[in-house]
């Protein structure tokens, strides 16, 4: 009998390497220099390029890994680490169910979503001034 | 109603109409005529061997005449057998055929049909420079074998841009092809593409006649 | 926080509890999405945290749903449920509590409120005869509630090809008149997202677009060209198949299993413009040609009386067959054939006659 079962997958996943990553590190290279001359950031959406599994293999491996991990909680989890070259940020977003929502590869300082906003650091002040009035009025910190 | 749908549609059921009601008319028209009567005595009552033996024969000049028709006879013969092979041999085609008529066949792959094309419009290229630059070919021409030649050309050019994708989007480049066929099947019965049947009715009754002359076929 | 004024949309993801960085994740993802380089991604997340949510009406008149549940998930919160975070949804009569004449008075008080600048969405088609007698809401026409509701929107977006170019109730024979929103709506901007249903991230994307950067750029169909710029066959991964002319003869046969063309099958794959062999549905998992089944052209016009989802595109495109009129035309071809052989054959026979006179005698 005929099940969905008894009908073979045939899988063929593309695993030749593109002449993408040269071309990914090229762009990088001309981002570098955008960034020392005018401070300007630069990001590659890793989902609009088409990476083979070898390219990306590649990729990881060329970049490496540097000393700084970040972990962000905010809409599903993120994933932001810094390549073996400073300044180069690899940053992996997944929605609440775990699908992924967008890797970028991101040329700055810092990444763009890391640093703290000047919105959110005046509902700091508020928040940490109600803080210290709490906390000095003898309630627990 | 869009282009590709009015392609698909009215214009090819009309088209097809006009090409049956076309042939019909003309080989009515052509095989009901009388033929004088022949009142010599037949050297030989095989004629329907003799026609279908000239049919044959027929397809390649006779020695004395080969260095003079050679090359337009093989050029010929080059886009013939091409429009066979993409119009028989593409699938596509075959299922459009098979939705006319019910039958199919396997078709060739791809890439033969799409070279079979190159070659056939080539072919047809030259067979026009060799009309226009011959003299005598050129004298004898007319509207009917200029007009035949754009509507045989005009589908294979259409549907070799339609399958490359190249020239407008693609269902524009479909509906100007199947248009194209359209004006070939209703051009067909009234002009020298009625060859298409006549060729096999001219042979045959040549070839009847001189099997019961006697001549050789 | 000022609450005289309408929040941002910003504001709004951290009414939800969502904070300013899963609202830059929302953004990055959706511009990702639209496939915008990274200034204008970065352009669009600043837009958006500043502008107050804009209002939208959505309306649905001769529809199934279908665009709707593509939209929405009602068991998983996913991005998609997200957008309800970027816009105001003032009126939607299947996701919203309120039912009766409190939901329509509250639906003109929004439009009032935001005259001239809502978005209008629309799913369904509209009939037209009988003053829109066949599809009557709330004892107001489908008709006479559009013309109204256009009138104040900054632009209407048609989602679904029912209100795009008329869709299922349009197909032949109509019999209720169905019109599409741009056959009713000559000015205001209308963007057109066909599909049956759409894929829901071609219409949350489109959304969060216009409200970015305003109407997108649109194809001849009124569709954006960022999702319906390419075809599906440019797309498909069965394409060297279908060059190489290696075609599946029927369902599951050897050439099916194989992954072979689906164009003997009855794909409209090479007419159709859409993102579904590159976005995928159901979150990237598969699309009709990767199940096995060829495309319907559910994003085109007139897709239901396209000759049939299992003919290929190279067969006729006629309703019943065509042997009755070709059996005519052969009945007739005969006859006219025949008349002209008769009157050929009296010329014959009189020149015969002629040829036997013996000639005047000088």
């Amino acid at each position: 009998m005929r099940t969905l079962e008894s009908i073979p997958i045939v899988v063929e996943p593309c695993a030749a390497a593109t002449g993408m990553v040269t071309a990914i590190l090229r762009e990088l290279e001309a981002a570098l220099h955008a960034l020392l001359d005018h401070g300007t950031r630069h990001v590659i959406d890793l989902s609009a390029m088409p990476l083979s599994a070898r390219d990306r293999q590649a990729l990881e491996r060329t970049l490496g890994e540097g000393e700084l991990r970040m972990d962000l909680q905010a809409l599903g989890h993120s994933r932001i680490r810094e390549s073996s070259l400073p300044g180069i940020w690899w940053l992996r977003h997944e929605g609440p169910d775990g699908r992924l929502l967008a890797e970028h590869i991101e040329v700055a300082t810092v990444p763009a979503i890391v640093a703290a906003h000047a919105d959110d650091l005046a509902t700091t002040r508020i928040r940490l001034a109600a803080l210290i009035e709490q906390v000095s009025r003898g309630g627990d910190a | 109603m869009d282009l590709l749908s009015f392609a698909r549609g009215p214009a090819l059921q009309w088209a097809l109409v006009i090409f049956v009601l076309g042939s019909l008319w003309r080989l009515a028209g052509i095989l009901l005529l009388r033929r004088k009567p022949d009142y010599t005595e037949p050297r030989s009552r095989a004629t329907w061997r003799g026609a279908l033996k000239l049919i044959v024969t027929r397809t390649w000049s006779r020695r004395e005449f080969r260095a003079s028709t050679a090359f337009g006879q093989s050029l010929g013969y080059v886009f013939h057998i091409g429009l066979v092979v993409v119009v028989f041999g593409f699938v596509p085609h075959i299922l459009f055929i098979h939705s006319l008529t019910g039958l199919q066949w396997p078709g060739l792959p791809s890439s033969i049909v799409y070279v079979s094309g190159a070659l056939t419009v080539a072919a047809l290229v030259a067979a026009l420079v060799r009309r226009l630059s011959n003299p005598v070919l050129r004298l004898l021409s007319n509207f009917d074998d200029y007009f035949s030649w754009l509507v045989t050309v005009t589908p294979v050019i259409t549907g070799l841009l339609a399958v490359a994708h190249l020239g407008a989007r693609y269902e524009t480049l479909l509906a100007v092809h199947i248009l194209s066929v359209c004006l070939l099947l209703a051009w067909l019965p009234f002009g020298k593409l009625m060859h298409v049947f006549l060729v096999f009715i001219s042979r045959g009754t040549t070839g009847a006649l001189f099997a019961r002359k006697g001549a050789s076929t | 926080m000022n609450t005289q004024r309408d929040p941002t949309v910003l504001e709004s993801f951290q009414q939800q509890g969502l904070s300013r960085r899963a609202f830059l994740k929302f953004c990055a993802a959706t511009a990702s999405l639209l496939a915008l380089p990274a200034a204008r991604a970065a352009e669009l997340a600043e837009k958006l945290a500043g502008m107050p949510r804009p209002t939208v009406i959505y309306l649905s008149f001769q529809e199934c749903t279908g665009c709707l549940e593509s939209l929405t998930r009602s068991f998983q919160p996913t991005l998609e449920s997200l957008i309800f975070n970027t816009i105001s949804l003032a009126y939607n009569d299947t996701l919203q509590a309120a039912a009766g004449e409190a939901a329509e008075a509250a639906r003109e008080d929004a439009m009032r409120k935001a005259w001239g600048k809502y978005v209008l969405i629309v799913d369904g088609a509209i009939p037209r005869p009988e003053d829109g007698a066949y599809c009557v809401i709330g004892g107001r026409s489908a008709l006479d509630l559009l013309r109204h509701a256009a009138e104040g929107a900054a632009a209407v977006v048609a989602v679904g090809t029912c209100a795009a170019f008329g869709g299922i109730p349009y197909a032949a024979p109509n019999p209720t008149g169905a019109a599409s929103v741009q056959d009713l709506v000559g000015d205001r901007p209308v963007i057109n997202i066909s599909g049956c249903p759409p894929i829901p991230e071609v219409i949350t994307g489109t959304i969060v677009y216009f409200l970015g950067f305003g109407v997108p750029e649109l194809d001849a169909q009124r569709r954006p060209t960022m999702f319906y710029g390419t075809t599906i066959h440019d797309r498909c991964y069965r394409r060297p198949f279908y060059d190489k002319g290696l075609f599946a003869r029927s369902f599951d046969d050897e050439g099916a299993r194989n992954g072979w063309c689906l164009y003997e099958l009855g794909c409209k794959g090479p007419v159709t413009y859409n993102s579904c062999a590159t976005m995928k549905w159901n979150d990237g998992t598969s699309f009709p040609i990767q199940s096995g089944h060829g495309c319907l052209g559910c994003s085109e016009p007139n897709f239901w009386d396209g000759g049939g989802f299992y003919r290929p595109l190279s067969s006729g495109l006629w309703h019943g067959g065509i042997g009755e009129g070709l059996g005519v035309a052969a009945v007739a071809g005969v006859a006219i054939g025949g008349a002209a052989a008769v009157a050929a054959r009296q010329r014959q026979k009189r020149t015969t006659e002629a040829g036997k006179k013996p000639p005047e005698a000088p």
